[in-house]
This record gives structure tokens, C-alpha cells and sequence, in this order.
């Protein structure tokens, strides 16, 4: 009996360099998991390789990291590879335009167009393929009426969307529009992280990017092989773990002791050693972390402090990975048992603002006005700057008031210290 | 307590000399006059007649109290009260807290004075201010510092990243442009390129116009010819041609065919097998080869097997016959000799039976000698001994058994016998009377309860003879083995029982050993007359038959074998002799003498060349037939060539055209080769050009029918430069964007903006960190305030907020050094202000907000009336109205109210109020007095 073997190939982002571990340099890049991709696929004796668009990143789209593809589809090519491409929100308008140098790969349909292609076997069983092009930046919804027939029994659907977001700019799709059309899967792009939506009938799911991009990309991540039969039905899937970097939040308690720099440097190294030993990520040959120092107000302004200073330049080595700090982060639990009246409204103050506590009617007002009030406040006295990092107002308000929790936070912890004295170095 | 009446008499400054009496609202009243008209003379006035000191000006004043009106006169610079009891209590209420009367009059003259020295105001506050907090601590390790110049580097740096990153997005942006205009260069190039194609044909078409005027002019020639020919002499001229093909065709078919005739007869001569009749023979031959090797092969077996038995024969003669092998061999007894073997064989088998009996007796007669006779040995008789337990505990047993099924026998049997009894003799004597018939016994005939009794009654009987008979016969067979094992076990351990019993075993081992000597003798003559003697090793009686027995199979075999051995040489010797003779006449040898190694070398040379033999055989008889066919063929084509010959020079003769015919087709032949020079030499020049320029026929030959074109070596020039710099171009934007491709500028570029940025975010974060914690920490002092601020704060700020309609607010800010100071936020510029830093009026009205909350504060006992010269007179009409509506709700709750003014519009906004609310409201005119 013959099998199909395919590798679905999500979000790759070329050209966009993964966030946070800037320091690191090319070695992170997703061209690097791009060329692992290439060789496993090779090895596999695959049949075709599938990427359900965002190929190339919107701030680099045109050569970088076209030539970084145009490499990759040269070398499957070669080998008797087919490519397969959809284009997304990201590159539908590069990615079309690219034809001409992607001659090899197979691209289906036009911006905003269904398109198919089927890959023939001398024995009359085929595998189709069947794809949208996003078309434009942003795209409220996906029709579904010029959709291709399927001929073939084993078939695969490649879109990039927003399944069960109907309300997304980034083209928002019923499930059961997906399950409707009877292919054997539907590899989907857009959602960063690898998820499996339906696997009774139609296999659906998103591969995930094939490189991390943020350090809130955690987990494995990589592309998908799947195995179909002739007859259309999905024999195995796997996931390939291809990406050369690994993300992970590591909390470390240090509340309760008062503790030197070289100490809490010791903790926080024994800590990743024992984190990545549970985690078992061997293959990795890097991991990026951002650790998280619970303290309490005795210590805390001391680990803040630690925290502020501390050099993300250094790196560890665990087992057979090297391990960047993404960033150290301190977080402390307020100590609200018999206060002053000084210590009480400004716990008050930051329960308030961290919504924990307080967060209706009235208080909710305040909470709003009061970080509308620091919003004009850090506008004025920091600029535009500040809020680049923040893509629109619900993010940046969330943003402020988180700001405002922590410097709330440190200024509790500095009260509570000079009321009680403290040996934190 | 309110000022009823004032006299006033002989005051500076006043025309008329005096104000003479006044009699006062105990409401509000406005004191209305120009400069100079004495108001605040009347107010310093009041003021003196409530504390003892000069009172130059004051006549007669008159308070009303709560306890009473309390007049005095002013005489000679002395208060003389109507009684003391007045004068302690004026006294008293007016020492009983600080005198609003001096405080208020002096703000106008405070005006200008901070609130913070020496001001009762502020002293109170300080006295409750915050919770003990140290603000350098919260203020230390720049928590709340922002650093504006490091924060700005980093965003030159920023920026420059940013910069950097813009410059290769519009690099790319502009290869981008490039790449786009690439294709319309390239188009450029191939018109370019076509062009100069075009002017490449033109350059050489006057060469390719020649050669095909010349090559046509040829072609004419050519297809004229043939008819010329075919005209002439047609039948001679394609004989001629014919024939000049077909005899070197002949020719050399003829010389093959002699050449492999040669070959074959060669091979046939060499042949080894000249005489045919030896083929017939070979196969006869190899039959007889066959034997002969078969033969030989059984000879080699049984001459190996002879041997291997003689030596066989030898070791077994050696062990058991005295003499020599070989005459042993002959002169033994000859086979079968299995009589007397069997015989041997029972001798042996009785002698070891003899020899076990005396060894068991001898055994137990060295145990009786090993012990002393006194003893008796419980190791000898201790299975005896136990054997007799064991039957003892048996016959327990038994009898127990016994017992038990005799008790079982009265114990059931009994019972049911009596009750089957009962049964019976019931049905027997109920008898036909069908009333009396109990359940059972109705279904139970007579005949069967019978039945059922006489077989239980046998029942019981046979039960009684088990136990009785039986029981008793196993038990008396018990108890005889018991008893004879026990008189055995007596007998052995007595003394005269162990004699009898050596006695008995002497006699037994002398028989044993008598018939052991018989038996010896016996086989001692046995053997003799065999032939052999017992060897002087221990071998076994087994081994010795077996072995005599071997010895004498294999001696008959080996005859037989012998007899064949002969048999076969004999054959063999005769095969030979076939084989021999066989290959003589085969191989045409005289038959003489030949070593064996020989014959088979001819006879392997035979086997090998027959099949080669017989091939060649057919072969020739192939070639020989062919050679004859060939040799037929050859006579016929050389009569074809002679008559050719003839045919020739008869057209030499007859015709003398031949000549003529044959140097046009020479020249026919000359200008055909021509011809196709000229073409191919053509068609070199089309390709050349082709490969160059891509010509077309079609272009071709259109350029060929049009004229020649002149002057085209310039434009080529010009074309071929601007082609080269187009080329360049064109090159170079491949390059570039190739470059591109292959580079890593943008991502090495994107890593120096994320690491600028992030550096940049850090300190960002540091100070917005720093921002939030002093914004936060404002809002919290503000609460703090709000929820823990003295009293007299919030009295006054809340007056100072309405003052000023909430566009201020006044609130005490804690300043470095524990120590804090009054400040006031305008909320409409969003600043906050000192009191030296407002304006006038604001500042008055802060000032009289502070001393109205005082009142409410600090005030105890009676309320004092409130003076107040020109204080308002700064304020804007909204503030005024609010100020005034606040000092009618202070009169209202009972305090009296003096305000001094000299404007005319205060006057007249006081006269309306005073007409909206009569009798509360009381202005005096000074100048109109």
C-alpha cells in the first residue's frame, strides 16, 4: 500500500530575528531551522513539504530572506520535493510576486483565491492540495464559495486563518467550515503555537511556527509530518522538532532569606539546572529563558535591584544546550497584616491598580482614571518611546498599569523594609 | 457674643471729630466709606474694647452675651464695667482661646505672609502629619529618579540603529525599484541584440549572394546532365554503373569463400581421428572404461577392507592364542565354531553366578568373624527389628479396624433392620384394610419391603462373616510373620543361632568354591579346544566370548571376500587387456606393453577430443558442401566478367560516344562534389551566423531579396556599446540582488536595533519604574490626606475649594527634613503653587479659608465677632458671591460679622443682599454719617 508523506510547515517568519535573545546573534535564526527542515525532509524521502503562509516576514520579505527560501525550495527541488505554498497576512503581496524566482515551488491560487494542485503516482492514486492566498494585510473573512473539487482521496487543505475567531482581521473561520470539506487535513497557519483542533475526520491543526519568535512561544516547536494512505485516511502523525531554540519561564522562590548577589546568582543557577533537567530538551542547542524571583518586601528591593543590573550577556551550559537569560524578572507578594494607615492606602493603591482587589464600580473608575492619569503622566515626561513597544491602547494599558504595580510594589517593599529594618545587602 | 453698640469720640482723621454712636446688626455688617472715613478706626476700635490697653477713642460699648448685655464706659483711658460679675465674664471669654478678633482683622495685613511662621494654622497641622515615614527612604537608591541625559544617549542610539535599519529597507527598496526595471532593460538588450543580428546579415550578405547565384547556376547544370546522359546511351550507362558495383562485390565474395575453403581443409587434415571406424569403437571403448574403472575401485575397497581386517584378526589373536598369528589363523578351528562359543558363553555366565553367591555368603561370614560373639548387633538386625515394629503397629491398626466396623455394624445395620422390621410386620399385619394405610407403606408393595428386608438381613450377615472371618485371617497372618520375624531375630542374636548360622555359611561358600573350580575347568578345555588360552589381564568373560566370536565372523568373511577379490582381478586383467587392444586400433598403435598411468591418459585424451572430433566432422562436410557451391559460383561470375568484357569493347567499337559519355559524367560527378561544397560551405555560414545571432530562413531570405545595405559598420558600433553598458547594468543588478539574497545586512542590523532598543527599553522601564512610583506615591499622599489630614486642613481646604469654586485646592506637603509646608494645587494649570507664589486674592482667600476653619477648630466658648477690612475686595465676582453666601452662613449660625470696604459696588452688592434677606444685613455708610 502506498503512503504519502508529507511535512506541514506553519508560521516561518523569515527574516525576522527571535525576540528578546538579540544578543545571541544569526545562530537563532530561523534560516537555521529552515536548513534542519530541508535535511530531515530529505532524509524522510518525503513527498512534498507545505507551508501554510507567513513564509517570509512583512520587514523582510523581499530578499533576505527570499533568498534564504529560494535556497530551501532549490534543494527539496532537487531532490524530487515538491513545495507547496499558501501565502499570509504577511506575505500576500511578496509572496506572489516571487513566483518568478520560485519557479520550482508550487503556490496555490492568487491573492484572495482558492487554488489546487495534485501530485499524480503511475498507479493512479494521487494527493491533492488544496489552497487560499490571504489578500490582503488584514482580511475580515475567508469564502469558502469558489473552493476547488476535490478529486483526489487523500487530500490536504492549506490556510492561514483564525478558526473559531470570527470577529479576527486576520480571517476568522468556523471549524465546522473546515471539518465540512472532506479532506483527509487541514494544516493551518497564523497561530504561533502548535494546536490540534479536530482529529476525528479531518485532521486539523496548527504546526505552530517553525522557530520560536517571543519568549511566550514556549515549548517544542517545529513542523508536522503526517502519513496518509492512499485512501485518504490519516495514518500517523508526529511532530518534528526542528527549532534550534527552546522558551521557557523558570520561578525561582527566594522569599525569606536575606541574600547576597553571589547567592542569588548560585540559586538562580541551580534552579535552571534542575528546570532543564526536568525538562528533558537535550536536542536543543539553545534555550532561552526568563527567569521569575518571587521575593518578599525584605528582600526585594535588593533582588530588583539585581534584577536591573544583572548582565543577560552571560550564558550556561546545560547538558548539551546553551542557555540565555531572556530576562530576570522580580515578584513580590505584599504583606498587608497590621499596616499603617500610610502602608495600607498604598497597598490599597496597588491592589487597586493589579485588579486583584476592588475592581468594581467606583473603584474600577479609579483604577481606570488612575492609569489614564500615569498614561498622560509617562507620555509627557518619556515620549513617544515608551509606547512603541505597545501595538494598540488595550495592550498599553495594560502595559501602565503593570508598570504602576511594580513601582507600587517596590515602594511598599521599601516602606515595609524601613519600618522593620533589613540586612538585605 | 455680638457688639451691640460702639461710641466713638474725637477720632484722628475725621472731619467732624467722631463717629459718634453706632448701634450694630448682630448679623452682618458692612462698614461703607471712602479713605480715611475712619472704618478701620471702628474696627481697631472693636477690637481694643475686647482687651484691656488704649482705648483712646472708645466711649461707651455694649456686648451682648449669653448670659446678658455687658456696657461699660470708656473714661479716662479705663473700661468701668456696669458690675464686676460683667467684667469677669467679658474677661473670661475673651482669654478663653486665641482672639479671632486680632486674627482676622490682621489679614489684610498678613497678605503678603507665608502661613508657615509663627501661624497657629500650621503649627496644628504639623503637630498630626503622616504616620512617622521618613521619605529619604523611599526616595534613596534613585527609585524615583529619572536620568534624562542617559535616557536620550540611548535613544541617539536607538536611533541610529533605527537609522540604519531605514537605510538597508531602502536599499532594498530601491533594488527593488532596480529589479522591477530590470526586465525593461532586458527587453532593451534583446531589441539591441536584434538589431545588430540584423546588421551582422547585412555585413555578409553580398558573400551569400554570390555563393547562391553560384550554387543555383550549378544545380541548373546537374539536372540538365542526366538527360544529356540518359539521352546518349542509356542501357550501356546503367549496365556500366551496375557492373562496376556488382564485380568488386563478386570479387571479394570470391576470395572469402577461397580463403575459408583453405581454412577448413587445414582443419580437416589435422583431424586426429583420420579412420571413421574408430568412432564406432570409442563407444565400445568407453563401456569398457567404464567396467574396467569400476573394477578397479571395488578391488581398491575390498583390498582395504582385507587389510583392515587382518589387523583386526591380529590384535584379537594377539590377547587370546599363544602362537604365532599367522599360524593361528591357519590352524584354528574353522568356522562356525558358535556351538562351542555358546557353550563358553553359559560357562562364564554360571561362573559369575557362583562367584556373586560365595562373595554374598563370604560378606556375611567376615561379619559374624568381625564381632564378638557376646553381642548382639543392633546394626545387622536392625532392619529386622524395625520390620517387626512396623508389623506390630499394623496389626494395631487392624484391630482397631476391626472393632470399628463391628461398633458400625450394631450401630446402623441394627437400627434399620429393626425399623424395615417394624415396617414389614405393619404392612403384613395391616393387610387389605385400606383405612389403617400410612403414606409410605400405601406406596411400598408387600413383595418389596420383602425384598428390602432379606437384603438387608444378607447384608448383615455378610458384614458379621467380613469381620469375623476375614479380620481374623489378615490378623493371624500378622501376627505369624510377626512371630517368625521375631524367633528369627532370637535365633540371630543368641549365641548357638550365630553358630549354626557360620556353620551353614562354611558349607555354603565350599560349594560355591568347588563349582567355581568345575566351571574353570571347564572353560580351561573349552578354550583349548578352541584353540586359545585365557589372556593374563583381567579382561571380561563378556568381552572374551564377544571377541572369539568377531574373530571367527570376520575369518569367514574375509574368505568370501577373497574369493571375489580374485574374481574381480581376474575381469579386470581382462578389461585391460580390451581397453588396450581398443585404443591400439583407435589411436592405429601396435598393441605392446602399457603402464596403467598410461592407458588412462589415452583414454582422458580420447574422451577429450571426441566431441571436438565429431563437430569438426560436421563442420567440414558443411564447408565442403559449400565449397562447391561457392567453386560453381566463382566459374559463373568469371563467364559473366569475360561477357562483360566482350559487351564493353563492343560499345568501344560500335559507338564512340562512350568516351564523351564518360568524361561528362567525370565532369557530371566533379561539379556534383562542387556542388555540395558550395553548400555545405553555405550552410557553414548559416550556422556560424545562426550561432551567433539566431538567424532565421524566414529573415533569410527576405535580406537576400533585398538590395545590398551600405553603412551599417557604425551602427553595429554604436549598437554593440550601448549593448555593453546595458549588459552591465543589467549584470549589476543581478549581482546585487544575488548579494542580497545571500547576505544576513538586515538581520545583523535588525540584532544591533534590538539590542540598542533593549538597552533603551531597560532604562525606559527604569524610568517610567520611576515616574509611576512618584506618581503613585502623590496619589497616595493626596489619599493619605484626604483620609488623615487634621481637622483644621480640611475645614480650610474645603472652604478654599469653594472660594474658589474647586479650580484649588490647598493641601500640606511633606518637604525633606520631616518638616512640611501648605501648598496649593491648581488643577487648572496642574501645578502645584506656595502661598508667596499666588495671586493676591487667591492668596487672601486661602488666608481667610485658614482662619474661617480655625474658627471651628480653635473657637471655644462664646463666638467672637469675625472683622475683616478690605479683605475681599481682590477676589473676582464668582469667588466674592461664594465668599459672601459662606460669611452669611456664618452669620446665620450666630456669629457677627464687620466687614470694612471702601468700594462702591461692594457696597451696593451688599445692599442687595441685604434687601433679599432683611434684617440679617446692616450696611453704615460712614460718609453719609
Amino acid at each position: 500500500m502506498h503512503i504519502w508523506k508529507v511535512i506541514c510547515v506553519g508560521d516561518l517568519h523569515l527574516g525576522r530575528m527571535p525576540g528578546g535573545l538579540s544578543y545571541v546573534g544569526n545562530q537563532i535564526s530561523v534560516d537555521v531551522a529552515l536548513t534542519k527542515l530541508v535535511d530531515e525532509a530529505i532524509e524522510r524521502e518525503v513527498h512534498a513539504v507545505c507551508f501554510s503562509g507567513d513564509i517570509l516576514d512583512r520587514t523582510n520579505a523581499y530578499f533576505e530572506a527570499a533568498g534564504q527560501f529560494e535556497r530551501a525550495v532549490r534543494q527539496l527541488r532537487q531532490q524530487g520535493i515538491e513545495v507547496i505554498c499558501v501565502s499570509g497576512n504577511h506575505d500576500w503581496n511578496t509572496l506572489p510576486s516571487l513566483r518568478r524566482i520560485f519557479s520550482d515551488a508550487r503556490l496555490l491560487g492568487g491573492p484572495g483565491e482558492w487554488g489546487s494542485f495534485t501530485l499524480p503516482r503511475p498507479d493512479e492514486s494521487s494527493l491533492q492540495f488544496v489552497g487560499y492566498c490571504f489578500p490582503a494585510d488584514e482580511c475580515q473573512t475567508i469564502s469558502f464559495s469558489s473552493f476547488p473539487q476535490v478529486k483526489a482521496k487523500a487530500s490536504i487543505g492549506l490556510l492561514h486563518c483564525d478558526v473559531g475567531q470570527m470577529n479576527s482581521r486576520y480571517g476568522g473561520v468556523e471549524l465546522s467550515y473546515l471539518t465540512g470539506h472532506h479532506l483527509s487535513a487541514w494544516s493551518l497557519g497564523h497561530i504561533h503555537k502548535r494546536t490540534l483542533l479536530h482529529e476525528d475526520g479531518p485532521f486539523i491543526f496548527y504546526s505552530g511556527s517553525l522557530q520560536p519568535l517571543h519568549i511566550n512561544e514556549r515549548g517544542v516547536h517545529g513542523a508536522e509530518l503526517l502519513e496518509i494512505s492512499a485512501e485518504g485516511k490519516l495514518l500517523r502523525h508526529l511532530q518534528l522538532p526542528l527549532a534550534t531554540i527552546y522558551f521557557d519561564e523558570c520561578r525561582i522562590d527566594l522569599s525569606g532569606e536575606a541574600l547576597t548577589r553571589e547567592e542569588v546568582l548560585a540559586d538562580i543557577r541551580e534552579a535552571l539546572f534542575t528546570r532543564l533537567e526536568s525538562l528533558g530538551i537535550d536536542d536543543f542547542e539553545y534555550v532561552g529563558i526568563r527567569v521569575i524571583l518571587k521575593t518578599d518586601e525584605q528582600s526585594y528591593s535588593a533582588v530588583e535591584s539585581f534584577c536591573r543590573d544583572f548582565d543577560y550577556a552571560d550564558s550556561f551550559i546545560v547538558g548539551r544546550s546553551t542557555v540565555y537569560l531572556e530576562s530576570l524578572v522580580a515578584e513580590c507578594e505584599m504583606d498587608v497584616s497590621e499596616p499603617g494607615d500610610y502602608e495600607r492606602l498604598l497597598t490599597e493603591t496597588v491592589a487597586l491598580l493589579s485588579g486583584t482587589e476592588f475592581a468594581e464600580g467606583e473603584n474600577a473608575e479609579r483604577g481606570v482614571t488612575l492609569v489614564d492619569q500615569a498614561q498622560e503622566l509617562l507620555q509627557e515626561k518619556l515620549g513617544q518611546h515608551f509606547f512603541q513597544a505597545f501595538s494598540d491602547d488595550v495592550e498599553r494599558k495594560q502595559d501602565i498599569r503593570r508598570v504602576l504595580v511594580e513601582a507600587g510594589v517596590s515602594l511598599h517593599a521599601r516602606i515595609v523594609r524601613s519600618r522593620r529594618g533589613s540586612n538585605v545587602a | 457674643m455680638w457688639l451691640e453698640r460702639l461710641e466713638l469720640f474725637s477720632a484722628p482723621g475725621f472731619e467732624r471729630g467722631g463717629l459718634g454712636l453706632k448701634v450694630f446688626s448682630p448679623y452682618i455688617n458692612i462698614i461703607h466709606g471712602p479713605n480715611s472715613s475712619g472704618k478701620s478706626t471702628l474696627l481697631r476700635s472693636i477690637l481694643h474694647s475686647s482687651k484691656p490697653g488704649k482705648e483712646m477713642y472708645l466711649a461707651q460699648v455694649s456686648w451682648v452675651t449669653s448670659q446678658g448685655t455687658i456696657f461699660f464706659d470708656v473714661k479716662g483711658s479705663r473700661r468701668k464695667f456696669a458690675d464686676t460679675a460683667q467684667e469677669t465674664i467679658f474677661s473670661g471669654v475673651i482669654s478663653s482661646s486665641v482672639n479671632p478678633l486680632e486674627y482676622f482683622l490682621s489679614v489684610d495685613f498678613l497678605a503678603t505672609a507665608s502661613l508657615e511662621s509663627g501661624d497657629v494654622f500650621v503649627a496644628t497641622l504639623l503637630k498630626e502629619l503622616r504616620g512617622g515615614i521618613d521619605i529619604t527612604v523611599l526616595t534613596s537608591g534613585g527609585l524615583l529618579d529619572v536620568h534624562p541625559r542617559r535616557l536620550q544617549s540611548l535613544a541617539k542610539k536607538v536611533r541610529d540603529a533605527e537609522r540604519e535599519l531605514k537605510k538597508i529597507d531602502n536599499q532594498y527598496e530601491l533594488l527593488a525599484h532596480q529589479e522591477e526595471a530590470l526586465t525593461r532593460l532586458e527587453a532593451q538588450q534583446r531589441d539591441i541584440e536584434q538589431r545588430l543580428r540584423n546588421c551582422a546579415l547585412e555585413n555578409r550578405l553580398d558573400e551569400i549572394r554570390e555563393l547562391f547565384v553560384r550554387l543555383q547556376e550549378l544545380e541548373g547544370w546537374i539536372q540538365q546532365q542526366p538527360e544529356v546522359i540518359k539521352h546518349h546511351s542509356p542501357q550501356t550507362f546503367k549496365r556500366l554503373i551496375e557492373l562496376e558495383e556488382e564485380i568488386p562485390l563478386r570479387r571479394s565474395q570470391i576470395e572469402i569463400l577461397l580463403e575459408r575453403s583453405a581454412r577448413l581443409d587445414e582443419a580437416s587434415q589435422k583431424a586426429i581421428f583420420s579412420d571413421p571406424a574408430s568412432v564406432v569403437m570409442i563407444d565400445t571403448m568407453l563401456d569398457v572404461w567404464r567396467n574396467y574403472r569400476d573394477g578397479v575401485s571395488e578391488i581398491e575397497n575390498l583390498q582395504n577392507y582385507l587389510l583392515s581386517s587382518a589387523e583386526r584378526i591380529r590384535v584379537i589373536e594377539k590377547y587370546f592364542f599363544p602362537l604365532e598369528s599367522g599360524e593361528g589363523s591357519d590352524s584354528s578351528v574353522s568356522y562356525p565354531a558358535s556351538s562351542e562359543l555358546d557353550k563358553l558363553d553359559e560357562l562364564f555366565e554360571r561362573l559369575e553366578t557362583e562367584r556373586n553367591g560365595l562373595d554374598t555368603l563370604r560378606r556375611e561370614y567376615e561379619l559374624y568373624r568381625s564381632e564378638p560373639d557376646e553381642t548382639v548387633s543392633t546394626s545387622v538386625f536392625h532392619e529386622e527389628s524395625l520390620a517387626a515394629l512396623r508389623l506390630g503397629e499394623v496389626y494395631q491398626f487392624v484391630q482397631t479396624l476391626r472393632e470399628n466396623v463391628l461398633r458400625l455394624r450394631n450401630m446402623v445395620l441394627l437400627p434399620v433392620l429393626a425399623v424395615c422390621g417394624v415396617l414389614l410386620f405393619y404392612s403384613l399385619y395391616v393387610g387389605e384394610g385400606d383405612s389403617f394405610r400410612l403414606g409410605i407403606v400405601h406406596f411400598v408393595p408387600v413383595s418389596l419391603s420383602c425384598g428390602i428386608f432379606l437384603i438387608l438381613i444378607a447384608i448383615y450377615i455378610l458384614g458379621v462373616l467380613f469381620s469375623k472371618n476375614v479380620v481374623s485371617r489378615w490378623q493371624g497372618e500378622l501376627i505369624d510373620e510377626c512371630r517368625r520375624l521375631i524367633v528369627g531375630f532370637v535365633e540371630k542374636t543368641t549365641k548357638a543361632g550365630r553358630e549354626a548360622r557360620v556353620r551353614q555359611l562354611k558349607a555354603g561358600i565350599e560349594f560355591h568354591q568347588n563349582n567355581i573350580a568345575g566351571l574353570n575347568e571347564s572353560i580351561a578345555s573349552l578354550l583349548s579346544k578352541l584353540g586359545c588360552s585365557l589372556p593374563k589381564g583381567n579382561i571380561q568373560r563378556v568381552l572374551i566370548v564377544a571377541l572369539l566370536r568377531e574373530r571367527f565372523v570376520l575369518l569367514a568373511e574375509d574368505a568370501e571376500r577373497k574369493a571375489r577379490l580374485q574374481q574381480l582381478q581376474k575381469q579386470h586383467h581382462d578389461n585391460r587387456l580390451a581397453l588396450f587392444e581398443l585404443l591400439g586400433r583407435i589411436l592405429k598403435f601396435t598393441p605392446q606393453s602399457i603402464s596403467d598411468g598410461e592407458l588412462v591418459a589415452l583414454v582422458s585424451r580420447v574422451k577429450e577430443d571426441f566431441p571436438s572430433f565429431q563437430n569438426l566432422r560436421l563442420e567440414n562436410a558443411k564447408v565442403e558442401q559449400q565449397l562447391d557451391v561457392l567453386q560453381s559460383g566463382l566459374a559463373s561470375l568469371m563467364d559473366q566478367q569475360e561477357s562483360f568484357g566482350v559487351t564493353i569493347d563492343l560499345y568501344r567499337l560500335h559507338f564512340g560516344v562512350l568516351e564523351e559519355v564518360e568524361s561528362t559524367y567525370q565532369l557530371y560527378l566533379s561539379r556534383q562534389s562542387e556542388c555540395l561544397k558550395l553548400k555545405q560551405k553555405l550552410l557553414a555560414i548559416e550556422e556560424e551566423t545562426a550561432r551567433h545571432y539566431h538567424i532565421d530562413e524566414e529573415l533569410l531570405r527576405r535580406k537576400l531579396s533585398e538590395p545590398a545595405v551600405n553603412g551599417v559598420a557604425d551602427e553595429v558600433v554604436d549598437l554593440e556599446s550601448k549593448k555593453n553598458e546595458l549588459v552591465k547594468q543589467i549584470a549589476d543588478i543581478h549581482f546585487a540582488i544575488r548579494a542580497a539574497r545571500a547576505s544576513h545586512q538586515r538581520e545583523n542590523s535588525q540584532i544591533v536595533y534590538q539590542q540598542t532598543m533593549r538597552d533603551y527599553s531597560k532604562e525606559l522601564k527604569k524610568s517610567a519604574h520611576a515616574i509611576a512610583a512618584q506618581f503613585i506615591l502623590q496619589r497616595v499622599e493626596k489619599d493619605y490626606q484626604r483620609k488623615y489630614s487634621p481637622e483644621l486642613l480640611q475645614r480650610a481646604a474645603e472652604m478654599f475649594s469653594r472660594f474658589t469654586n474647586g479650580a484649588m485646592e490647598m493641601r500640606l506637603s511633606p518637604s525633606s527634613g520631616g518638616s512640611s509646608v501648605v501648598e496649593f494645587w491648581d488643577s487648572v494649570r496642574n501645578q502645584c503653587l506656595r502661598l508667596e507664589q499666588l495671586s493676591r486674592g487667591t492668596r487672601t482667600q486661602a488666608l481667610l479659608a485658614a482662619r474661617l476653619a480655625y474658627l471651628f477648630v480653635g473657637e471655644k466658648g462664646e463666638s467672637l465677632p469675625v472683622l475683616l477690612d478690605e479683605a475681599l475686595s481682590a477676589s473676582d465676582s464668582v469667588r466674592y458671591s461664594e465668599i459672601a453666601s459662606m460669611l452669611q452662613a456664618l452669620a446665620t449660625d450666630g456669629r457677627q460679622i464687620f466687614y470694612c470696604t471702601c468700594r462702591d459696588e461692594e457696597a451696593s452688592f451688599w445692599r442687595y443682599l441685604a434687601e433679599t434677606s432683611p434684617g440679617k444685613i446692616l450696611v453704615h455708610d460712614l460718609a453719609s454719617s
